[in-house]
């Protein structure tokens, strides 16, 4: 496993890369530039575009017509932000508080309707314009490839994406699963080993995983497949590529599995090597 | 065997007798004042057009200065398509010459004018944006995105020249929305809000 900020190659960009790249704080988006910059190609795949969708692009969809509802920009915000509280959700809802911080915006219902729309728009062609090449899509997700319908008025674009992006288990994510039945049950046997067993975020896909190893058809549901999403992304990608991350999920994972990892740093972690020295007293 | 021509012939809502006073106006201009309201004239100069804030106009003519009271409300009507669209083309063609002159001048205190400048062009847009067609709104707000919180002196040459590039393609319909974000998606062009947390908070 390589946890050193190695700049060469092929990159596999984990969901948090996109994510964090539009909306993450400015700091972490210069830290993101930096690689980006340095690898030879981007790769990622169907299911991660899946996850991108649904967490941004359904996000601000959903906040777009909650804000049509709502009688100001931050009184739908606010609503949003008491109903949504999934980590994912946190940064753009506070990216999109500091978007409110402009008066002409906070004070314009329109205006804000349109910044929505532009960042609707923006997100959406987004990763099609990061991404250079795409893995083989494994999990058959058909969801990536949902697209906003260019030509078709746009509120019904957006109600058409919302309904699709929701998951009907047309895929073969059960077929991956029993095709890598061995290296599932390696992660089980190693992830009760030091220091796997400390890794919060590895450990609850790991136990919904030793639940259902005996039948995997039972992972094949909307809530079971998000949950182990981190494990469903590694199994998919090749060795040959390095997964570009934040998230510490990924650690445990692709030690025990052998894949490449690059562990972005945390805001904490590139706020305090900005900080200047303490001075001696 | 020829119709009588009939002498009653009439125009729908139109008096005979307001023929014979408009023809009697062109002899005696002060007549018209009896006749018709004073018709207010269009500003086609003012740079503050549906925002209310147009100084009055003085019109001189016969002797006599006329006030046209422009009034806000008459402003806040939505204006036509094509005034939108020649606002936003106009504007449009404008910004280049300004971006050029703030990429020779991003490190001196000059840029900040024509940063500023840029800034009101844009600004000068969203006046007409309800009678635009989305596409341009939305581009509209990428542009104002791509330099909101930005300095000046924070702009590489570089991204100017794509702003600039990006401008003047779109002006001439050879780029539309999505090559325009395309564009400034590859050159690192952020145009998104940035969060003051992180999602990995949790993890920490």
């Amino acid at each position: 496993m390589k946890t050193n900020n190695q700049l060469d190659g092929d990159y596999f960009l984990e969901t948090s890369v996109p994510r964090q790249m539009l909306f993450g704080h400015s700091l972490i988006k210069e830290e993101i530039r930096k690689y980006l910059r340095k690898c030879a190609q981007k790769w990622s795949s169907f299911y991660v575009l899946m996850e991108y969708k649904r967490s941004v692009v359904k996000t601000l969809i959903d906040l777009y017509f909650v804000a049509k509802e709502e009688k100001t920009p931050s009184d739908a915000l606010h609503y949003f932000q008491e109903g949504f509280k999934t980590r994912q959700n946190k940064i753009i809802l506070s990216a999109i508080a500091a978007l409110l911080e402009d008066s002409e915006i906070a004070n314009d219902e329109v205006k804000f309707l349109v910044k929505l729309e532009t960042l609707i728009f923006g997100s959406f062609q987004y990763f099609h314009d990061l991404i250079d090449k795409y893995i083989e899509n494994r999990t058959g997700c058909p969801l990536g490839k949902i697209s906003i319908e260019d030509g078709t008025p746009r509120e019904e674009a957006y109600r058409k994406f919302s309904e699709e992006i929701d998951c009907v288990r047309r895929c073969s994510l059960d077929e991956l699963l029993k095709d890598r039945k061995g290296q599932l049950k390696l992660l089980i046997r190693e992830g009760e080993k030091d220091p796997h067993d400390k890794n919060k975020g590895f450990q609850e896909a790991l136990l919904l995983i030793k639940s259902a190893i005996g039948t995997l058809d039972v992972l094949k549901t909307k809530t079971n497949c998000m949950k182990i999403g981190d494990i469903i992304i590694a199994l998919e990608v090749p060795k040959r590529l390095q997964i570009l991350t934040f998230d510490r999920g990924f650690e445990s994972t692709c030690q025990i599995l052998g894949k490449g990892l690059v562990l972005l740093p945390s805001l904490a972690t590139l706020k305090k090597s900005r900080a200047p020295a303490s001075q001696p007293s | 065997m020829v119709p009588e021509i009939q002498s009653t012939i009439r125009t729908a809502g139109v008096d005979p007798l307001q023929n014979f006073s408009d023809s009697m106006s062109v002899l005696n201009p002060y007549l018209t004042s009896f006749i018709q309201p004073p018709q207010e004239k269009e500003d086609r100069y003012s740079e503050f057009l549906y925002k209310g804030l147009t100084p009055q106009i003085v019109e001189k003519g016969n002797g006599a200065s006329q006030v046209i009271d422009v009034t806000a409300s008459r402003y806040a009507e939505k204006p036509s398509r094509q005034y939108a669209e020649l606002v936003f083309q106009r504007n449009m063609k404008e910004i280049p010459s300004l971006l050029e002159q703030l990429k020779a001048n991003l490190q001196n205190p000059e840029g900040a004018k024509f940063m500023q400048w840029f800034r009101e062009k844009l600004h000068r847009v969203w006046e007409v944006a309800d009678a635009l067609p989305k596409e341009k709104v939305l581009f509209l707000s990428v542009l104002e995105e791509a330099v909101r919180t930005k300095k000046w002196r924070d702009l590489a040459a570089g991204q100017v020249q794509v702003l600039e590039q990006v401008i003047k393609q779109t002006e001439n319909g050879t780029l539309n929305l999505a090559g325009a974000l395309s564009t400034l998606h590859h050159n690192f062009i952020d145009i998104y809000p940035s969060a003051s947390i992180d999602e990995t908070d949790e993890n920490e």
